[in-house]
C-alpha cells in the first residue's frame, strides 16, 4: 500500500518535490494534508499547525529552525530533520565505503564547493559540518575558518587524527558550479570530483566542459529515505540533538572568522 | 653547430635522488665529471655514491676539496640526506661552485640561512629542485599571469603521494621496538621508493612540501602571512614510532587577502591507482580553475600488468629538462632562477611554522 505526503504548497522548489514525490515506489502525493501520512515542508511554523495530528513531518532546511525551538522539536516523535546534503549520490556513496570498512580509519576529509546560486549561509555551512561529522562519525574538537567576501574556508581537527578542510565559494565569477569531494582514510580513499564527471562539447568557438549532473537524485533517496521512516515508525529524534551540535559549530567558525583564532570545542560522538 | 656554453658538474653525494644528477647529466650544456663525499660518512653512503661514479665512469672520491682542485667543476649537484644539504652546498659555494640541490634545502632553518649568505657572498647561482616546469603547473602559470581569471582570491593544493612506508600503523605489537628510521629509508630506497632518507626523522610536511609550497609561491606571487596546520601519522608506523606526520592539512592566508590550503600525504599505495592525486584549485575574481598536475597522461591495462606498476603514466614531461635550461640560463645570464636558495629557504621558514602550528595547536604569523 503506498504512504501518502502532501507537500506544504509554501514550500520553496513545491513543483520539484511533487514531481520527485512521484519518482518515488510506493509513495503518492496528496492535497489534503488531513489525510496524509507525512507531511514535507519547510517552515517550522507548520510544524505547531500539526501538533495532535499523527503523521510524520519531513522538516527541509532544519539548519534554519531558531535555537530556541530545537529543545521542542528534540522533544517531537514525529518531526524528521531532512539532512539533504548527505543524500547526494556521491556523497552518499562515499559514506557507504567508509561504513563497510573500505577506506579504513577516517584521515582526511577535503571538499570545495563553488556556487554562486546558493546562498553562502548558515545552513550551506551546516550542510558540510554535517558532511564531516558524518563521515567521522564524531564531531571536531577544533574549527578554524577564513573568510573573504562570499567565501569562507573551515579547517576541522578531529579527535585523533582525523582533520578536514572545506571551502566554500559564491563568488560572482563563477558562472557555474563545481563540486569536489574527497575522503582519504587508513586503507584507502573516495573521489568525488566534478572535474572527473566532464564531458566535452566541441563546436566552432572551441572546447567547452559539460558536467554531467547527478540530476535530482539528492530528492528521491531522500524522499526514499523519509518513506522508510514512515514505514518503520522511528521518529529519528537523536537527528535533533545534532542538529543542534552542528548549530553550535557553525557559531564556532563564525566565532573563529571574528577572532581570527581556532576555537577549540568538547568532542563527541556526532 | 651548438656553441653554447657547457658546465662541468661534481656530483656531491648521491644516497637520496639519483634523478637529480642524472637529469644534470642528460642536458647538453652539463657534463659529469665526478662524484666526491666527505670521508667520515658511513659507508652505505660511500658504496651509493661509487655505485653512480660506475655507472657513469666517472672517478668518486672521499675528499671533496682533492675533487674540486682536481676536477675543476663549475656546479655541484647535491642530492644527500637532508641533513648535509646545506653543509655540502655552503663548501660547493664557497669554492665558486653553482649549485642545484634536492629537496628539502635543510630540516634547520639556521643551515638555510648559512647557505644563503654563503650564496650571496660568492654570487653563484642556485637552483632548488622542484616541479614547476610540469606542464600543468606552467599552463596554469601562463593562464594566472595572462589574466584570464582576474585577480587571485584562492588557492589550495593536493599534494599526494600514494605510497607505502614500511609497516602500517598499528601493524606491529605493542611490544616491538621502534623502527630504525634510517634503516627502513635505506631499505625504501632500495625498492625504488623515495623518502628521507637520513639520520633524522622527517614527516611529509618537511620531505615534500617544498613542492606543492613552490607552486602556491610560483602561482601566488605573494609572501604567506600567516599558517595554522593539523598534521597527523595516520597511516604508517615508522611515522608514529618517530612523532612525525604523513598527513597534514594547512590554512594559508597570504598578503592582499589571498586564502589558500594545502592537503599533503603520504596516504598509502592502497588510496589511488598511480602517484597519488595532485590537484591545484585557484579561485579569482574574473574565474577559476581547477587542474590535474599530471596532465598529460596515457592509461594502460593490460592482463599480468604487476600491481605496482602505475597504469596512467604521465607523458610529454619535460620539466627535468626545462628545469637545467632555466639553471644553464641563469648561470650564463646571472638571471635567477624559479626557486634559489633563497626561496627555498623562505618555504623552509613556512613549513616550519606549519609544525608549530601543529604543535602548538595556534596561528603562527610569519
Amino acid at each position: 500500500m503506498s504512504i501518502r505526503v502532501a507537500v506544504q504548497p509554501s514550500t520553496g522548489q513545491y513543483g520539484k518535490i511533487i514531481e520527485m514525490v512521484r519518482r518515488v515506489r510506493g509513495l503518492e502525493c496528496i492535497a489534503d494534508v488531513s489525510a496524509a501520512d507525512g507531511l514535507i515542508t519547510d517552515d517550522p511554523a507548520a510544524l505547531n499547525q500539526s501538533d495532535g495530528r499523527s503523521q510524520f513531518t519531513l522538516l527541509l532546511s532544519p539548519f534554519q529552525v531558531d535555537e530556541d525551538y530545537l529543545d521542542e522539536l528534540a522533544a517531537s516523535e514525529k518531526v524528521v530533520p531532512a539532512l539533504q546534503a548527505r543524500f547526494q549520490p556521491s556523497v552518499h556513496q562515499i559514506k557507504t565505503e567508509v561504513d563497510a570498512g573500505n577506506l579504513g580509519l577516517p584521515g582526511l576529509l577535503r571538499s570545495h564547493d563553488w556556487d554562486r546560486s546558493c546562498a553562502l549561509d548558515d545552513q550551506r555551512l551546516a550542510d558540510h559540518l554535517d558532511i564531516a561529522a558524518w563521515y567521522f562519525g564524531r564531531l571536531p574538537c577544533v574549527v578554524y575558518a577564513v573568510s573573504r567576501r562570499d567565501y569562507v574556508q573551515m579547517h576541522l581537527g578531529f579527535e585523533g587524527d582525523g582533520m578536514a578542510m572545506m571551502d566554500v565559494d559564491a563568488g560572482d565569477s563563477l558562472g557555474g558550479s563545481y563540486r569536489s569531494l574527497h575522503l582519504i582514510g587508513s586503507g584507502g580513499a573516495a573521489y568525488a570530483d566534478d572535474h572527473e564527471n566532464v564531458q566535452l562539447a566541441i563546436d566552432a568557438r572551441g572546447i567547452e566542459a559539460v558536467l554531467t549532473s547527478q540530476c535530482d537524485a539528492a530528492w528521491v533517496n531522500l524522499l526514499r529515505a523519509f518513506c522508510d521512516v514512515i514505514r518503520v515508525g522511528d521518529s529519528q529524534q537523536s537527528q535533533w540533538r545534532h542538529i543542534m551540535a552542528i548549530k553550535r559549530l557553525v557559531g564556532a567558525v563564525h566565532q573563529s572568522i571574528a577572532q581570527q583564532r581556532p576555537v577549540t570545542l568538547e568532542s563527541r560522538n556526532g | 653547430m651548438d656553441e653554447s656554453q657547457r658546465f662541468r658538474v661534481l656530483v656531491l653525494s648521491v644516497v637520496k635522488h639519483a634523478y637529480i644528477p642524472e637529469a644534470v647529466a642528460a642536458h647538453r650544456q652539463f657534463e659529469l665529471v665526478a662524484v666526491a663525499d666527505q670521508v667520515e660518512v658511513p659507508d652505505w653512503i660511500h658504496e651509493r655514491n661509487q655505485k653512480f661514479a660506475e655507472r657513469y665512469a666517472i672517478p668518486y672520491l672521499s675528499d671533496i676539496a682533492a675533487a674540486i682542485e682536481q676536477y675543476r667543476p663549475d656546479v655541484a649537484v647535491i642530492s644527500s640526506e637532508a641533513e648535509r644539504h646545506c653543509e655540502l652546498a655552503v663548501e660547493a659555494a664557497k669554492a665558486g661552485l653553482h649549485i642545484v640541490i634536492d629537496k628539502p634545502l635543510s630540516n634547520q632553518l639556521e643551515e638555510c640561512d648559512r647557505l644563503v649568505d654563503a650564496v650571496q657572498s660568492s654570487g653563484v647561482r642556485t637552483l632548488v629542485w622542484n616541479r614547476n616546469f610540469m606542464p600543468a603547473v606552467q599552463q596554469t602559470l601562463a593562464s594566472v599571469q595572462a589574466g584570464r581569471i582576474g585577480k587571485l582570491r584562492a588557492i589550495h593544493c593536493d599534494f599526494y603521494f600514494a605510497k607505502d612506508a614500511g609497516p602500517l600503523k598499528g601493524s606491529r605489537s605493542a611490544n616491538d621496538p621502534p623502527l630504525n628510521w634510517l634503516k627502513r629509508q635505506i631499505d625504501a630506497h632500495a625498492d625504488g621508493s623515495d623518502g628521507a632518507v637520513g639520520m633524522h626523522p622527517m614527516g611529509e610536511l618537511e620531505v615534500e612540501g617544498i613542492y606543492p609550497l613552490a607552486y602556491i609561491r610560483a602561482l601566488c606571487d605573494a609572501p604567506v602571512k600567516s599558517v595554522f596546520a593539523r598534521t597527523a601519522a595516520h597511516f604508517h608506523q615508522a611515522h608514529v614510532d618517530h612523532a612525525i606526520d604523513d598527513l597534514a592539512t594547512v590554512t594559508l592566508e597570504m598578503e592582499g587577502g589571498i586564502v589558500g590550503s594545502l592537503c599533503l600525504g603520504r596516504i598509502g599505495a592502497a588510496s589511488h591507482p598511480d602517484l597519488g592525486a595532485i590537484k591545484l584549485h585557484l579561485i579569482g575574481s574574473e574565474g577559476s580553475l581547477v587542474v590535474h598536475e599530471s596532465r598529460p597522461e596515457v592509461a594502460s591495462f593490460y592482463r599480468g600488468q604487476p600491481v605496482s606498476e602505475f597504469p596512467h603514466r604521465r607523458v610529454a614531461d619535460q620539466y627535468e629538462y626545462l628545469l637545467m635550461e632555466e639553471f644553464a640560463t641563469a648561470i650564463e645570464t646571472g638571471s635567477e632562477t624559479s626557486l634559489d636558495v633563497t626561496a627555498g629557504r623562505e618555504i623552509c621558514r613556512i613549513v616550519d611554522a606549519c609544525l608549530r602550528s601543529a604543535r602548538s595547536g595556534g596561528v603562527i604569523q610569519l
